[in-house]
C-alpha cells in the first residue's frame, strides 16, 4: 500500500509541473530588440489592403531580416482576439467593440493606431422599410457577427429612435455581408449593415439607405490596430517602427489607388475578390477616410456599458492607448 | 371424391409449389384430393419435407394452389382468416407485446369486434378451457413452452373458429408437456366439437388424436393411405399398437423388413368408415 | 427463472468485499468527479488564461446565474423546441417511407437509392440549402434535423419490418387484420426494438445538429438556443458561459439517453424483446 501512495505522489507531481510547463512561452528576442517571430492577423476585406501591401512589398522583411513574419486571415474580431489570447498572433485588426469587450475582461492590449473611418449604411430592398419604426418582428436584419460595431450601431439607433437599446434584438442575424448581400437581394433578409463594397453593391441593385451610421455615433474610426502593452515595452523600438511602417503604407495607397487595387484584386483571400477596377473604385470613395487618430473609443464604450456589454468604462484615452497614439483622439 | 353435406374441408387435385424469394419452385405436392368432415379430427403425417405444412398452409389460405381448388364450407379459399384459426409450432406466435389475456382479447376484438368487457369475459373463459388462466397477465416471453402453446390454442379457440388448425403445435415440447397437451386437446374437442386438422410427425400422437390419419409419401407428395383410427383411443388396446405398427411400417423404411412392406397406393383413397363424431 | 451467472463463484479474498459495495452510479460520479479535479488543476496550476479557458468553479457560477436570470433555460427551450419539431417529422416521414418500402418493390428500390444517396450528407451540409429554401428562420433550422432524422428512422424501421418473423405475420394474416391494423397493432410493436435504435440514432444526430446548426446560423437575440448561446458568450469573450452551455448540452443528452432507457425498460425490456446491442 505504500508502495502505491508513493508512486501515486509521484505522478501527481509530474502531472501538476508538466501542466504548469504547458503555459505560454513568449517568444525569445533576438538581442537586436526585434522578436525572433511576429504573427499579424487581420480580417479580410477592402480594409485589408495595408496589410497585403506590406505583405506583397516585404517591407517588414526588409527591415527586420532576423524576424519571422507571418500573416494570418481570420473571420472575426472575435477570432483576432482569440489568435491573440492564445499567443497565435501579436498584431490584430478589428472593430472597435471586440477589441473594448476584451480590453474590459483585462486583456492588456491597446491601439497602435487607428485604421481608417467611413461610413456604414443600413440598406433595405423593399420601400416600405423607411425607418427603423418599420421593422417587424419578422423582419430580418443582418450584421457580421453580434459584437461587431454594426450590432452595437443599430442598438444605439433603437435606443434613439425606438427608446430601447434591445428593441431590435431579435431582428440581428448574424450573416457574413457576402450571404447577407444576396440574402437581401432574394427578399430573405429585410435590411443589411455592412460596410464596402457590399453596401455599395446593394444600393446599385436596387437598395436603400435607411440610417447612416455617421448619424448615429458620428464619424468614427472603424477599426484600430491593436498589440499587448507586454509585447511594446519589451520591443518598444521595434513597436513604433512596425506603427510607422503602417503609417507610411497607408499614405502609400492613398496616392497609388490603381496599384493597391491590383493587390486587392490579386489576393483574393485577403481581398474577398473583385476586379482591380472594382478595387480602385471602392478606394476612390470619398467617405473612406484614412485616419490613424483612434475615434469612436470612448462613445462606444460609454454605450456599451450603459446596455451591459462591457463592464467598466475608460478613465480617460490613456487606458485604452499606446504611446504612438498616446492621448489622442476620441 | 365424397361430397357430402357433412364436409367442411375438400381438395380437389390440388398441386402445390414451394414459394422461394416469391418465386414458385418445385412442387411440393401433386395432385391430392381429399375431403375431411366437419367435427372430425383429422391428422396429416409424413417424413420432413413431404409438403404436411405446405399442405395445412394451403388449407389455411397462406398458399394458393397451382392447380386444383380447396374448398372450405364449399367456398373456394382465397386468404387467411379467423374461421380457421392456425395454432403454429413456434413458441413465439402470441404477440410478445401483450399479456396472454391481452393477447386474446385482441383477437376477438378485432374478429368479433366485442366489446372489452365481452371480449375479457370471453377469454378468461378460453383461459381456463386450456388451463392457462394462472398466466393471464403475465408476458408470453416468462413463459414456460408449454404455457405459450396452450396460450395460442385459447387464442385460436375463442376465435370459435370452423376449423383449428394446427401445424405441429407440440413438435418443440418435451415428451411430457406434449403427452399432456394431447390428453387435454382431446377433452377440449370433446367440449367444443371443432374441426381439427393436424400435422404431426409423431405416430403415436396421430394415432391417439386422429380419427383419421392422412400419410403422405415424400415429395412431390402425394397420398400415401389414409388411415382410420378412431377406434384407438386407449393407449393400451392392441387396436392402438396395431395402428401404431401399420403406420410405421409406412412411414419408416428398413433395410431387412420387419413386416411385408404395404403396397404403396397413390392417388386412391380406401373405402373408410367413420365411427359416430360427437 | 433465468440462470444468469452474475459473479463468478470464486473470488480472490482482496476483491470480494471491495467488488459487492460498489453500486455503478457512484463509480460514475467517482470518474466525472475525477475529472473535474483534473480540470481545476489544469487552471490553477497551467498557467492558462481565463480568457481562454474557464474553471469549474467559475463555470458553476455562470451556469446558476444564466439558470436564474432564464437566459439559459430560454435557449434551451428554444434548442429543445426544434429538436422536438424536427424529430416529429421526420419520425413521421421515416416511418412512412419504411411501411412504403415494406409494403411495395418501387418504395423499397426508392428507400435504398434514397438512403444511400442523402444519409451519408451531415445535417450542417445542408444547412445553406436549407436556409436558401426555408428562409432564415428556425424552420430552417427544423428542416436539417427532418433530414438527419429520416434516414436512421427509415434504415431502422424497414430493417425491424424486415426482421418480422413469418409466423408472426401469419398470425396477423390469420386474424384477418387489415394494413393499417397490422402496420398498426402487429407491424410496430414487433420492430420496435428497430424503431427504438433508429430513434436514438435520429435524436442524437439531432441534437448535434441543432446545436451545430445554431452556432452556424446565429439568429441573434432572445429567439437563440443553446449554439447560439455559446457562440453569443464566445463574441462576448465569456469563456464562463460556454462551458456553462456546453455542460447544459452534456446534460441534457445524459438525461434524454437515460428517458431511452426508461422507454426500453416500459417497453421491451418488460416484453422480452430487447436484444444484445
Amino acid at each position: 500500500m505504500k508502495k502505491h501512495l508513493w508512486s501515486l505522489t509521484l505522478m501527481l507531481v509530474i502531472l501538476a509541473s508538466l501542466v504548469s510547463a504547458c503555459g505560454t512561452s513568449a517568444s525569445a528576442g533576438t538581442g537586436s530588440g526585434a522578436p525572433a517571430t511576429f504573427t499579424l492577423v487581420y480580417q479580410p476585406g477592402l480594409g485589408a489592403v495595408t496589410f497585403i501591401t506590406l505583405k506583397i512589398q516585404k517591407t517588414l522583411e526588409k527591415q527586420f531580416p532576423k524576424t519571422t513574419f507571418q500573416w494570418k486571415i481570420v473571420n472575426s474580431g472575435a477570432a483576432v482576439r482569440n489568435a491573440i489570447i492564445a499567443h497565435q498572433g501579436d498584431l490584430g485588426t478589428l472593430g472597435l467593440p471586440p477589441f473594448l469587450v476584451g480590453w474590459d475582461k483585462g486583456m492588456d492590449w491597446r491601439v497602435l493606431l487607428a485604421t481608417s473611418r467611413g461610413d456604414s449604411w443600413l440598406v433595405a430592398l423593399n420601400p416600405k422599410f423607411k425607418s427603423l419604426k418599420d421593422f417587424g418582428p419578422n423582419d430580418k436584419i443582418g450584421v457580421v457577427a453580434p459584437d461587431s460595431q454594426q450590432a452595437i450601431l443599430l442598438r444605439k439607433a433603437a435606443q434613439e429612435q425606438l427608446g430601447n437599446a434591445h428593441a431590435l434584438d431579435a431582428n440581428l442575424l448574424t450573416i457574413s455581408s457576402a450571404d447577407g448581400e444576396k440574402a437581401l437581394l432574394t427578399g430573405h433578409l429585410a435590411a443589411q449593415l455592412s460596410g464596402a463594397p457590399y453596401q455599395n453593391q446593394e444600393v446599385a441593385a436596387g437598395g436603400h439607405i435607411v440610417l447612416h451610421s455617421v448619424d448615429v455615433f458620428g464619424p468614427v474610426g472603424t477599426g484600430v490596430i491593436v498589440i499587448p502593452q507586454g509585447f511594446y515595452n519589451q520591443y518598444p523600438t521595434f513597436s513604433r517602427h512596425i506603427y510607422q511602417d503602417f503609417v507610411d503604407v497607408t499614405t502609400w495607397v492613398g496616392e497609388h489607388h490603381a496599384q493597391a487595387a491590383q493587390y486587392l484584386a490579386s489576393d483574393v483571400a485577403s481581398a474577398g475578390g473583385g476586379t482591380t477596377a472594382q478595387f480602385e473604385t471602392l478606394l476612390a470613395d470619398p467617405s473612406l477616410v484614412y485616419d490613424k487618430t483612434p475615434s469612436g473609443l470612448i462613445a462606444y464604450a460609454t454605450f456599451m456599458q450603459s446596455i451591459g456589454l462591457i463592464s467598466k468604462t475608460p478613465k480617460s484615452l490613456n487606458d485604452l492607448e499606446l504611446p504612438t497614439v498616446l492621448g489622442t483622439g476620441s | 371424391m365424397e361430397e357430402s353435406a357433412s364436409s367442411i374441408v375438400q381438395l380437389s387435385h390440388v398441386y402445390l409449389d414451394y414459394i422461394q424469394d416469391n418465386q414458385p419452385g418445385a412442387t411440393v405436392v401433386e395432385d391430392i384430393s381429399l375431403s375431411i368432415k366437419r367435427g372430425e379430427k383429422f391428422v396429416i403425417i409424413g417424413p420432413s419435407g413431404c409438403g404436411k405444412t405446405t399442405l395445412i398452409k394451403a388449407i389455411g389460405g397462406f398458399l394458393k394452389p397451382r392447380r386444383g381448388e380447396v374448398l372450405v364450407n364449399h367456398q373456394l379459399v382465397r386468404q387467411p382468416g379467423p374461421d380457421r384459426a392456425f395454432v403454429f409450432q413456434d413458441f413465439e406466435q402470441l404477440f410478445a407485446w401483450r399479456t396472454v389475456l391481452e393477447n386474446v382479447v385482441y383477437a376477438l376484438r378485432v374478429t368479433k369486434h366485442l366489446s372489452r368487457r365481452e371480449a375479457v369475459a370471453k377469454a378468461r373463459f378460453y383461459l381456463e378451457l386450456v388451463e392457462v388462466a394462472a398466466a393471464a397477465d403475465k408476458y408470453p416471453h416468462m413463459l414456460s413452452g408449454g404455457m405459450k402453446q396452450r396460450a395460442a390454442l385459447a387464442r385460436a379457440l375463442a376465435l370459435e373458429p370452423d376449423i383449428l388448425l394446427m401445424d405441429e403445435p407440440f413438435g418443440a415440447l418435451d415428451a411430457i408437456t406434449r403427452n399432456q397437451l394431447q390428453l387435454e386437446l382431446n377433452e377440449i374437442w370433446k367440449r367444443t366439437g371443432v374441426t381439427i386438422v393436424l400435422v404431426t410427425h409423431s405416430i403415436e400422437e396421430a394415432v391417439f388424436l386422429g380419427h383419421r390419419v392422412l400419410v403422405m409419401s415424400s415429395s412431390p407428395a402425394q397420398i400415401r393411405e389414409i388411415v382410420e383410427t378412431s377406434q384407438a383411443e386407449d393407449l393400451d388396446s392392441p387396436a392402438f399398437a396395431d395402428l401404431t405398427k401399420h403406420l410405421h411400417s409406412l412411414l419408416i423404411r428398413h433395410k431387412t423388413p420387419l413386416n411385408p412392406p404395404a403396397e404403396p397406393i397413390t392417388g386412391e383413397i380406401k373405402a373408410l368408415e367413420l365411427s359416430t363424431v360427437e | 427463472m433465468s440462470l444468469g451467472l452474475s459473479e463468478p463463484v470464486v473470488q480472490s479474498q482482496a476483491s470480494a468485499s471491495k467488488v459487492r459495495t460498489v453500486p455503478k452510479w457512484l463509480i460514475y460520479v467517482l470518474i466525472g468527479a475525477g475529472f473535474i479535479l483534473l480540470w481545476q488543476l489544469y487552471i490553477s496550476f497551467g498557467n492558462v488564461s481565463p480568457l481562454l479557458l474557464a474553471s469549474p468553479l467559475a463555470t458553476a457560477q455562470q451556469l446558476f446565474t444564466d439558470l436564474r436570470n432564464g437566459q439559459l433555460p430560454g435557449a434551451t427551450e428554444v434548442s429543445l423546441q426544434n429538436l422536438a419539431i424536427g424529430l416529429g417529422f421526420g419520425i413521421l416521414i421515416g416511418l412512412i417511407l419504411a411501411s412504403l418500402s415494406t409494403f411495395s418493390r418501387p418504395g423499397r428500390y426508392l428507400l435504398t437509392v434514397l438512403t444511400a444517396v442523402f444519409s451519408p450528407l451531415p445535417g450542417i451540409a445542408i444547412l445553406p440549402l436549407a436556409m436558401l429554401w426555408f428562409g432564415l428562420s428556425p424552420s430552417a433550422i427544423i428542416a436539417v434535423v427532418v433530414f438527419g432524422a429520416i434516414w436512421p428512422i427509415s434504415a431502422n424501421t424497414e430493417t425491424g419490418f424486415r426482421t418480422i418473423g413469418a409466423t408472426t405475420r401469419m398470425v396477423a394474416l390469420n386474424l384477418g387484420l387489415s394494413r393499417i391494423q397490422t402496420i398498426r397493432d402487429v407491424f410496430l410493436p414487433a420492430a420496435l426494438p428497430h424503431i427504438i435504435s433508429g430513434l436514438r440514432l435520429a435524436w442524437a444526430f439531432g441534437w448535434r445538429t441543432v446545436v451545430g446548426a445554431e452556432i452556424v446560423f446565429g439568429v441573434a437575440g432572445s429567439s437563440g438556443g443553446l449554439g447560439w448561446y455559446i457562440n453569443n458568450a464566445s463574441y462576448f469573450l465569456n469563456p464562463p458561459a460556454i462551458f456553462a452551455g456546453l455542460v447544459v448540452i452534456s446534460a441534457l443528452g445524459v438525461l434524454l439517453d437515460t428517458l431511452f432507457q426508461w422507454i426500453e425498460r416500459q417497453t421491451i425490456v418488460k416484453w422480452g424483446m430487447k436484444q444484445a446491442h
